[in-house]
């Protein structure tokens, strides 16, 4: 028997209250016998008889002599303290974890309403790609069923015209030559139509390139010098050399053609000028003319779709209605540019158009 | 006398470019579909052809290909017609082996111009 129960023994008779066995102590018992050390024979039947020993006569031995109880005693204030500390522990963890899944949760709706508002613009994307698709077809087959009758009309009437087979009766061919001017005139409306819708669905295509100012006011100018010589009147230019640009040509020679049209259209003497001048980042086109000039309530007006100057003039004139609209807009949307116009009422008007000489270039 | 190969649907332009053609004394031979141009090409061989790009049966961009890749036909000047006048058309064509352009409606003094020259420029 060990130290623990001759502690407790000794506790028990010496009436030593205040002492208790408290905890477990690493002693364990064991039955054993003492044996004095210079009889060590009796060890081995002494061994023997402790086996013999049965469980219930241990346990009275047991009972007798371990009249100890011992329990495992409590701190109580560190108990206390260190269950709330605990608690504590617990609770912050637990507040933490919700508060990561509520975070979690939130992350996840975003995720999930990004997810689905992108689907959403991929469908709308799928579906504008098809739209502008759809119009290219629109204007490319427009353009070509209204072209095809011109054709013909434009076509036959020009042949007869010329007398190619037979010399045409007088009638007949004061006839034929209306109809192909007739012809010529749906042409030009559907073409500037044409050209309007592209504009307004942004199809135009801009072909930038590199050439010399001057070199297409003179193409422009050549183009229409016979119609104004037939007119009884003059052309003069004033552009200077060496100047060169970096825009649409074809655009831009769309416009001074414009402006000449009218010009010659609309006078019916004197000069027409055409004037370039050369700024730092700028050209300025202008086209003077001598002819009738237009009333401060027109100008306002003149450059919108389909609208012409009340004039004696307009009816001999011809022409679409629609020149300047688009002039304006090739000059504004496709060319980066500006149009205007100076006119005094009976003395002639100045047309004139400011683009950049470099085209600067759209994403 | 230099013969002519019309590739057209339309009877109308088929007629009125005919009638430029003979009155500018060229022979012509008339194909009314795209397949039909191609194989006329190759037989009949003429001097320069005259091609529609808008054709019912096969693209006018196809007749081109096939005739440029045709053994006998390769070396035909071919202008095209086209009414479509979209910008970026003239360099398509080009770009695809036409030698000319003509758009329509027709100019009769632009087609035998168009002819002349993309002749000249194959010869």
């Amino acid at each position: 028997m060990g130290n623990l129960t001759v502690a407790g023994y000794l506790i028990n008779k010496t009436g030593l209250t205040n002492i208790k066995v408290a905890a477990p102590t690493p002693y364990d018992y064991d039955l054993s016998i003492g044996v004095r050390k210079d009889w060590p024979e009796l060890i081995p039947i002494l061994d023997r008889a402790l086996l013999l020993i049965d469980e219930e006569q241990r346990n009275a031995i047991q009972q007798r002599w371990l009249k100890l109880h011992y329990e495992v005693g409590v701190d109580y204030a560190l108990v206390k303290r260190m269950a709330i500390a605990v608690v504590i522990i617990i609770l912050l963890i637990t507040g933490w974890m919700l508060f990561i899944q509520r975070k979690d949760r939130m992350l996840g709706a975003a995720k999930a309403e990004t997810e689905a508002a992108n689907i959403e613009l991929q469908k709308a994307n799928i579906k504008l790609k098809e739209l502008d698709r759809l119009k290219s077809m629109f204007i490319a087959s427009i353009s070509h069923e209204l072209r095809t009758p011109l054709n013909s009309i434009i076509g036959f009437s020009g042949i007869m015209k010329c007398g190619a087979y037979s010399e045409l009766d007088d009638k007949y061919q004061d006839y034929i030559t209306r109809i192909n001017r007739s012809g010529l005139h749906l042409l030009a409306l559907i073409t500037d139509i044409i050209d309007i819708s592209k504009l307004e669905s942004g199809r135009i295509d801009i072909i930038v390139s590199d050439f010399e100012l001057d070199e297409m006011v003179f193409e422009a100018v050549d183009s229409i010098r016979q119609q104004v010589e037939n007119k009884g009147m003059s052309l003069e230019t004033g552009v200077s050399k060496g100047i060169s640009m970096h825009t649409d040509r074809t655009r831009l020679l769309q416009c001074l053609l414009n402006f000449l049209s009218n010009a010659m259209k609309f006078s019916e003497h004197g000069t027409i000028y055409v004037m370039a001048k050369e700024q730092p980042e700028n050209i300025l086109l202008s086209v003077r003319d001598t002819g009738i000039g237009i009333s401060e309530k027109d100008c306002l007006r003149l450059f919108e779709a389909f609208e012409r100057i009340d004039s004696h003039l307009s009816v001999k004139a011809g022409g679409t209605g629609l020149g300047l609209y688009l002039t304006k807009k090739i000059a504004t949307e496709l060319l980066q540019g500006e149009v205007g116009l100076e006119t005094r009422l009976g003395k002639g008007s100045t047309f004139w158009i400011s683009v950049p000489k470099m085209l600067a270039a759209r994403d | 006398m230099t013969t002519a190969l019309v590739i057209e649907d339309n009877p109308d332009n088929m007629l009125l470019i005919c009638d430029i053609l003979e009155f500018n004394d060229c022979g012509v031979l008339k194909a009314e579909t795209g397949l039909q141009g191609v194989s006329m090409a190759k037989e009949l061989v003429p001097d320069f052809i005259l091609l529609d790009i808008q054709l019912p049966d096969i693209d006018g961009y196809k007749v081109l290909q096939r005739i440029r890749a045709s053994e006998e036909a390769r070396s035909i000047p071919i202008v095209a017609m086209t009414s479509y006048a979209m910008v970026g058309d003239r360099e398509k064509l080009m770009d695809s082996g036409c030698d000319g352009y003509i758009e329509k409606p027709i100019d009769p003094g632009v087609v035998m111009e168009q002819i002349q020259r993309a002749i000249g420029g194959k010869a």
